[in-house]
């Protein structure tokens, strides 16, 4: 099956054609603001970029340079200080073949040369990601990342497997779909090694759950102290485990072909579900991961409502609670309660799901596009 | 209310539920002991202290004491098997 799509020099396809104006490191945020402010690109702030170690470093790197390389992206503009760890240079290596500049706040005079020197040039950018046009492109060449937040009952009933039935028919026509949040699926974790494609995979799913238990034992805590959390235990979630179970629907039902590490892209020629071992947090730092690992769309289920976007994504927040879709109308983009009220099977719901994922991947603005509630941040990965 | 797998002891309130209604599943008429709340579960046959409560097919929990059918399961009665299940069952 075809959508339209912003093929780009990579070969990699985009639903989107965002212009992007990226700091290297939290040093030059103020300038990349102004400049975004200024011509309506998207700023790409951050609080990382310097002064990091192994893991965290090589990961802020990964989530840097799946910004620039990103298919959503048609052009970046790259604004460093000139002394941080984050190479300018090395991102824009990431563009690869997309229009791209650089600018270093120290080699131009300061932060008031630079944010008129940054203007210019995210004009320039403006202009050439302007010739970039939509084209046909296969379904399969699409990933869907899918999240979940605020959990209630209705996420695992319906919302979660609506996603999932989603999930599955792209899975089936050669696309790729990914499952992170590696502290929510901490307690399903046996059961989704059941269905990993080999004894590596299924070695591998149980292994970064391992690791989120020894950085909380260090603190001398369990997870399950703070999961499920008091909103999740007020809907009716019981457990970590039930919960667990019921977030990890969403995925669908296919075999787990491998683990990626937060923010990294899937090998070349990939498909199927994927589990992205995720940073611990806040939801916008799961969302940066997943999108920097080169999701072109998030579907994210949420019971008590959650308005959170991407800025580099288009967010389709699903809901099978109708308090939720009165009280946040105006964040919701789907509703699943006919699945849990009646009216409606779940294939039926799926079905819609799908026709909505290609709507939203050819152009159709999802309200958190609408409402500017793109966000972007980087959070910290568990470390063994 | 909903039974997501045949093998579940427990089924899930899709509406608010109150005492003395009645609910039907294969495990014959049960009334029910308490207020279930949308979303919340419960016990379709006794669940003795103890034992496994399963919904999804699977554990998801333990009875801390016995629960009577009908009752409403929740973090009164049931504990996290989190640690005993990560790794597989």
């Amino acid at each position: 099956m075809e959508f339209m799509g912003y093929r780009r020099p990579d070969g990699w396809v985009g639903v989107r054609n965002h212009v992007v104006v990226v700091s290297t490191v939290m040093c030059s945020s103020t300038v990349t603001r102004a400049i975004a402010d200024a011509t309506g690109t998207v700023p790409i702030t951050h609080e990382a970029g310097c002064l990091e170690l192994g893991p965290s470093r090589d990961h802020t790197e990964r989530v840097l340079e799946g910004v620039v390389s990103h298919p959503n992206v048609g052009a970046a503009l790259i604004v460093g200080l000139g002394c941080e760890q984050v190479k300018a240079e090395s991102l824009a290596a990431a563009a690869r073949g997309k229009p791209v500049r650089l600018l270093k706040v120290r080699d131009v005079g300061g932060t008031e040369h630079a944010r008129k020197q940054g203007i210019e040039l995210a004009q320039e950018l403006l202009a050439e990601a302007a010739g970039a046009h939509r084209e046909p492109a296969g379904l399969h060449e699409l990933t869907l990342a899918t999240q979940c937040g605020s959990s209630d009952t209705g996420s695992g009933l319906a919302s979660n497997p609506v996603v999932g039935l989603l999930a599955d028919k792209l899975v089936a026509l050669g696309g790729s779909v990914l499952l992170g949040e590696t502290a929510s699926l901490y307690g399903a974790a046996g059961f989704m090694a059941k269905r990993a494609a080999s004894h590596e995979v299924a070695r591998r799913i149980i292994e970064i759950t391992d690791v989120v238990e020894q950085y909380y034992a260090r603190m001398g805590k369990s997870l399950t102290e703070a999961n499920p959390t008091p909103g999740n235990i007020a809907s009716g979630l019981t457990t970590l485990v039930e919960k667990s179970l019921g977030g990890v629907r969403k995925g669908g039902t296919t075999p787990i072909q491998g683990v990626v590490s937060a923010a990294e892209p899937l090998p070349s020629r990939a498909s199927g579900l994927w589990i992205m071992d995720t940073s611990l947090g806040l939801g916008t730092h799961i969302t940066t991961d997943m999108v920097t690992g080169g999701a072109q769309i998030l579907a994210y289920t949420t019971g008590g409502g959650n308005p959170v976007g991407s800025a580099l994504a288009p967010v389709i927040k699903v809901t099978a609670t109708l308090s939720t879709l009165e009280a946040m109308a105006d964040n919701m983009d789907f509703d699943a309660s006919p699945v849990l009220l009646g009216g409606e099977s779940l294939q039926e719901c799926g079905e819609r799901l799908f026709a909505e994922y290609v709507a939203v991947a050819n152009g159709k603005l999802t309200r958190a596009e609408e409402l500017g509630n793109g966000l972007f941040a980087i959070g910290q990965v568990p470390i063994a | 209310m909903i039974i997501i797998d045949p093998r579940d002891n427990v089924a899930t309130a899709i509406k608010d539920l109150g005492t003395g209604e009645q609910i039907y599943a294969k495990h014959g008429t049960i009334r029910l002991l308490r207020d279930i709340p949308f979303g919340h579960k419960i016990a379709l046959q006794a669940i003795a202290k103890g034992e496994y409560v399963i919904k999804y097919g699977v554990p998801i929990g333990r009875a801390t004491v016995t629960i009577d059918r009908g009752d409403h399961v929740h973090v009164h009665n049931v504990a996290d098997i989190t640690d005993e299940v990560r790794k597989g069952v």
